[in-house]
């Protein structure tokens, strides 16, 4: 995949191929196909082209079975993912070592640790040097099953905390990307994932400066092909005959707040959070 | 289409075949469940039950020649498919465009108090009424507008050739029992809507407009399944994401609505499995004249989107009472 798309597009053509297909061009391992949550490897891919260049360092706090950190290594860029989920930390350890052994040169890390850890002294090396945070909503996580909660809601909170650790270890130009797979209550309606997320970001201090879609179905000659599985089929039925089925995700850009006015402005950014840091912030105001 | 020589029907050439070959008697196959699925495929053929939809839809691939209306093709486009996912024929549409807010044109200075109203990105929803005639529909039209002036316009298609059987039976069947035909008085406001119901609702709508355009009572105005369409679209124009969403949804779960789906409608077409952007002058003149350029380091936006909303179950009402 090509770094830099010459028209980025609100719609991004992540949906081509197959999750299979995917999984297996990314090079990851089996057993990836079971975090249901995660980051589809051609989304991911195309979040980091268009917000990262090569070297960049790409963080996702909440890794999963790490089909961010695959897609970061494949493209040139340094990776860093948390979970605490042992089952996770296997399977991101082993994609990562996948992808290095197919050639990635770059490094690739897994901690066995909380977000939170994070906001601590054992992460001050990173503050002012994370290209790009990408990261998920996971609603179906085991710290976050109680039977009093709404799942969202509680995901929700948590990614707040997420996200208000891992804002100032953004460089000068930095995003925050959240992929959310649109989800129904009970009793068939729609979460307002996207009210929630954008709360989300502005609690932690971000500026949401876009919202995006990322296509799962397949842009087949002039048609759009839905991949919906059959569970997807059922459960859509079982929830009323007018409710559509899923053929995207959903994809909230945040930005530093000072950072977003001054792109508004015209401005190229030029502040430093840490020595030593590059700055990228005007390598869109040229795009301009 | 013109018969072969020698080749006039299969019956013949069936018949044909039996007295070649009378030895083998033709006999009736034994009804096994192989031939019930046939049976039941043959069927489900012939009457053909309409795609679940999905959450994007491709409003831009007709080659539509831009006449002299106001009406964006993707727009025509994308009401056809509401239409159709949401109602059935004989059902009631209601097209409610807001009036055309006032906009600065041109640069302002101290003394200029040069403001005009333009057509923005939604204007001219009323004109797909006829096509949604055309559906087998009623359409009612209606503009809404902030001002005490509102300019109040309706224009009652429901009883156009070949409608009048359809829609008053269907008004006679409605479990509201209300008359087909809308309130003729031209200057109502959205918040006194005739006891007419609709059984879909489309509003297209900026996201700053959306604000006065909700009526009090939405509820009042959709049958019971009835279901309201608003086309509109993130705000990228400041430094800020506005997201209309938010206030829509809370403000129709106020009202009774449910939250039904967000769908995505593309502006681009799909050529060749790919999404082809107009070039940066047809892309300019597609723009809003008041639209200030894009933020840098964000997407082309290629989509607006629909929410949808429908109405909540008495029982489920009751319960949250």
């Amino acid at each position: 995949m090509s770094d830099h798309f010459a028209t980025p597009l609100s719609v991004w053509p992540t949906g081509q191929q197959d999750q299979p297909t995917q999984l297996r061009a990314a090079g990851c391992v089996s057993g990836t196909e079971t975090d249901a949550e995660r980051i589809p490897p051609a989304v991911a891919a195309h979040a980091i082209a268009t917000y990262t260049q090569r070297g960049d360092l790409v963080l996702d706090p909440d890794c999963g079975a790490g089909t961010t950190l695959t897609a970061a290594l494949r493209s040139g860029r340094h990776a860093l993912g948390l979970t605490s989920d042992p089952q996770w930390w296997a399977l991101a350890r082993a994609n990562v070592t996948a992808a290095k052994s197919a050639g990635a040169w770059h490094d690739g890390s897994v901690l066995d640790a909380r977000p939170r850890i994070l906001a601590t002294v054992r992460a001050a090396g990173l503050t002012g040097r994370v290209g790009l945070v990408l990261t998920a909503l996971r609603t179906n996580s085991d710290r976050l099953k109680c039977p009093d909660h709404d799942p969202v809601e509680s995901a929700a909170a948590e990614l707040t905390t997420t996200l208000r650790c891992c804002e100032p270890l953004l460089c000068s130009g930095g995003h925050v990307v959240v992929v959310a797979r649109p989800c129904r209550r009970r009793d068939g309606s729609l979460v307002d994932l996207t009210s929630r997320l954008i709360e989300t970001g502005i609690a932690s201090g971000l500026t949401p400066v876009d919202r995006c879609i990322a296509l799962t179905a397949e842009l087949r000659g002039g048609r759009l092909v839905t991949r919906a599985s059959f569970e997807e089929r059922r459960a859509a039925r079982a929830v009323g005959a007018q409710t559509s089925l899923v053929a995207h995700h959903e994809v909230l850009v945040f930005r530093l707040a000072h950072e977003a006015e001054l792109a508004v402005a015209g401005r190229p950014e030029r502040i430093d959070r840490s020595a030593g840091c590059r700055t990228a912030g005007d390598r869109y105001a040229l795009a301009a | 289409m013109t018969p072969a020589h020698g080749n006039d029907s299969a019956e013949g050439e069936s018949e044909k075949l039996g007295d070649a070959h009378s030895s083998t008697a033709s006999t009736p196959l034994r009804r096994t469940r192989r031939t019930r699925r046939r049976h039941s495929l043959a069927l489900r053929l012939r009457h053909p039950v309409p795609g679940r939809p999905s959450t994007v839809w491709p409003c831009a691939q007709d080659n539509l020649f831009e006449g002299t209306g106001l009406l964006a093709s993707w727009m025509l486009t994308a009401v056809v498919k509401i239409v159709t996912t949401y109602t059935r024929p004989g059902q009631r549409v209601l097209l409610l465009e807001p009036a055309p807010h006032p906009v600065q044109a041109g640069p302002r200075t101290t003394n200029d108090t040069r403001v005009q109203s333009r057509p923005g990105r939604y204007a001219g929803l009323h004109e797909a009424g006829w096509t949604v005639v055309r559906l087998g529909r009623g359409v009612q039209t209606e503009t809404a507008g902030p001002h005490p002036e509102r300019v109040g316009e309706r224009l009652d298609l429901e009883f156009e050739d070949g409608l009048r059987e359809s829609v008053s039976s269907q008004a006679a069947a409605s479990p509201a029992g209300q008359p087909t035909r809308g309130n003729p008085e031209p200057d109502s406001a959205l918040d006194d809507f005739s006891p007419d119901r609709y059984d879909l609702v489309i509003t297209a709508a900026e996201p700053g407009t959306l604000g006065w355009l909700r009526p009090a009572n939405w509820g009042s105005v959709l049958t019971p399944a009835g279901i309201l369409a608003v086309i509109t679209r993130s705000d990228r124009s400041t430094s800020r994401l506005v997201d209309p969403a938010s206030s829509l949804v809370r403000a129709a779960d106020c009202e009774g609505l449910r939250y039904l789906d967000r769908i995505t409608l593309l502006r681009a077409p799909i050529r060749d499995g790919a999404l082809v952007v107009a070039t940066p002058t047809e892309r300019a003149r597609s723009l809003s004249p008041t639209r200030p350029p894009a933020p840098t380091g964000q997407h082309v936006p290629v989509h607006d989107d629909l929410l949808v909303f429908s109405r909540r179950p008495v029982t489920e009402v009751s319960l949250r009472v």
